[in-house]
């Protein structure tokens, strides 16, 4: 029996798959999108982007555009694709801090008092858990923990993807854990 | 607890803490669920009916084929500009968009500047109607670019009389009304263009003078419109006097130069 195929971690993505992909298949192509789209637009959440949805839409046809010269692996492709949701956000950023600065929001003087239903669904997720345990990190911990959790790469992935050394991105990825866990450990994130 | 979750907490060194993998299975469950909605370009793309080009590339492509064309355009127009080529009515806007908002301007086209640069245009009163004794009153900026020097001598047809209209008179183009009517019929031994007699011919060779080189008030000749600052003092007497002058005066057909020179001696007893 020879050996299984290769397969991207924790996903159903293999290198056949990505072949098919770069060829112009595209029932491959609704595969890629299919198996790593969840987890583009969790980080692109994650990390607070204003339209997460629209963002991986765009970030999949940027990465579609430039399909044949990525690396042939399944691995190779996701580490594109988050390196490319990675670039994204940070211009997406960059344009919001351009735009006019936005009054803080004053929660004395807003008049409502039922919560959205978007608040709900978050709550009923737990996102909205995650969402504010993560503003105790600082963004580069906070952006190695997402991308290793949610975009399921390695510590060498994640490097690449953040343009570090694999040395810096264990010791952000140290350090947010350990403030993670000391907000635990003190109740000041519900669990 | 995954395996992903299970791997971070054993690189930092705290395996099994459950609190923490709670936290971090909540955040790898951000992950799950279905595909979003792909936006329509992407969906295009899915779907095989359109090539993968970004929108963003052809936007640049063509931002960057106007910018390369104009720049071309406006090189362009710039050097024929510099070098008075345009259409007159381009090139009088050129000219004008230059002066004022350019360090540096274009040349207005030809039919509208000056015939010669340096020399004012002003209509040339015909020596027929001047009165006599308005001479010196003529304006002395025309024949700037000639030099003229001489001594006239006695008044009265004696001395020395000699002119060196040399130099240049590059009345180019516009010395029209002195053809066919230049009655300058200076007295000979003081002009060296005596013997102008006005034919028009633009090629005045001074006759040798012997005269009475009587210089009248008036200048007979009437090319003393140039700046006559040489000398009209000079002996008087009443010698005789004899002159002789050649010059030729090439500005009648419009460009030339109006070197005649003369020369005159005379003698006389004061």
């Amino acid at each position: 029996m020879g050996p299984a195929p290769a397969r991207a971690r924790g996903t159903g993505l293999t290198d056949a798959v990505v072949a098919a992909a770069q060829a112009g298949d595209t029932d491959a192509l609704g595969t890629v999108w299919t198996l790593l789209s969840p987890g583009v637009q969790g980080y692109l959440r994650s990390q607070g982007a204003d339209d997460p949805e629209g963002l991986t839409s765009e970030v999949f046809v940027q990465v579609i555009g430039k399909l044949a010269g990525v690396d042939g692996s399944a691995s190779g492709l996701r580490t594109f694709v988050f390196s490319v949701a990675h670039a994204r956000l940070v211009d997406e950023r960059r344009r919001r801090a351009r735009r006019q600065p936005e009054a803080p929001y004053d929660p004395d003087l807003d008049p409502r008092r039922a919560r959205s239903a978007e608040a709900l669904a978050l709550e009923g997720d737990g996102q909205q858990r995650v969402a504010d345990a993560l503003r105790y990190l600082n963004e580069e911990q906070a952006m190695v923990i997402t991308l290793r959790v949610l975009g399921d790469l390695s510590v060498d992935q994640a490097a690449r993807v953040l343009g570090k050394s694999p040395g810096a991105v264990k010791q952000l990825q140290r350090r947010g854990l350990l403030a993670l866990r000391a907000r635990v450990e003190n109740g000041e994130v519900a669990l | 607890m995954t395996t992903v979750v299970e791997e971070l907490l054993a690189e930092a060194g705290f395996p099994g803490d459950g609190g923490l993998a709670g936290l971090l299975g909540e955040l790898e469950a951000m992950a799950d669920g279905p595909a979003p909605r792909p936006s329509d370009a992407l969906a295009a793309l899915l779907a095989g009916s359109v090539t993968a080009l970004p929108v963003t590339s052809v936007r640049r492509r063509l931002v960057s084929g106007a910018a390369a064309l104009t720049v071309v355009a406006v090189t362009t127009t710039g050097f024929a500009a510099a070098a008075n080529e345009l259409p007159a009515r381009a090139q009088r806007i050129a000219a004008s968009f230059s002066t004022h908002f350019l360090p540096f301007s274009f040349p207005m086209p030809r039919e509208d500047g000056p015939l010669t640069p340096g020399l004012p245009l002003r209509p040339r009163p015909h020596p027929a109607a001047r009165p006599a004794g308005q001479a010196t009153a003529l304006p002395a900026t025309i024949h700037a670019a000639a030099r003229t020097t001489g001594t006239v001598g006695a008044q009265d047809g004696t001395g020395t009389s000699t002119r060196d209209h040399s130099g240049s008179d590059d009345r180019s183009g516009s010395d029209t009304s002195r053809l066919g009517d230049d009655d300058r019929s200076g007295s000979p031994g003081t002009d060296g263009r005596s013997g102008d007699d006005g034919s028009g011919s633009g090629e005045r060779t001074g006759s040798s003078g012997s005269g009475d080189g009587q210089e009248t008030g008036d200048r007979s000749g009437g090319d003393d419109r140039s700046s006559d600052v040489g000398d009209t003092s000079g002996s008087t007497g009443d010698g005789s006097g004899s002159g002789s002058g050649s010059g030729s005066d090439d500005g009648h057909d419009g460009s030339g130069s109006d070197d005649g020179s003369g020369g005159g001696s005379g003698g006389g007893d004061d």
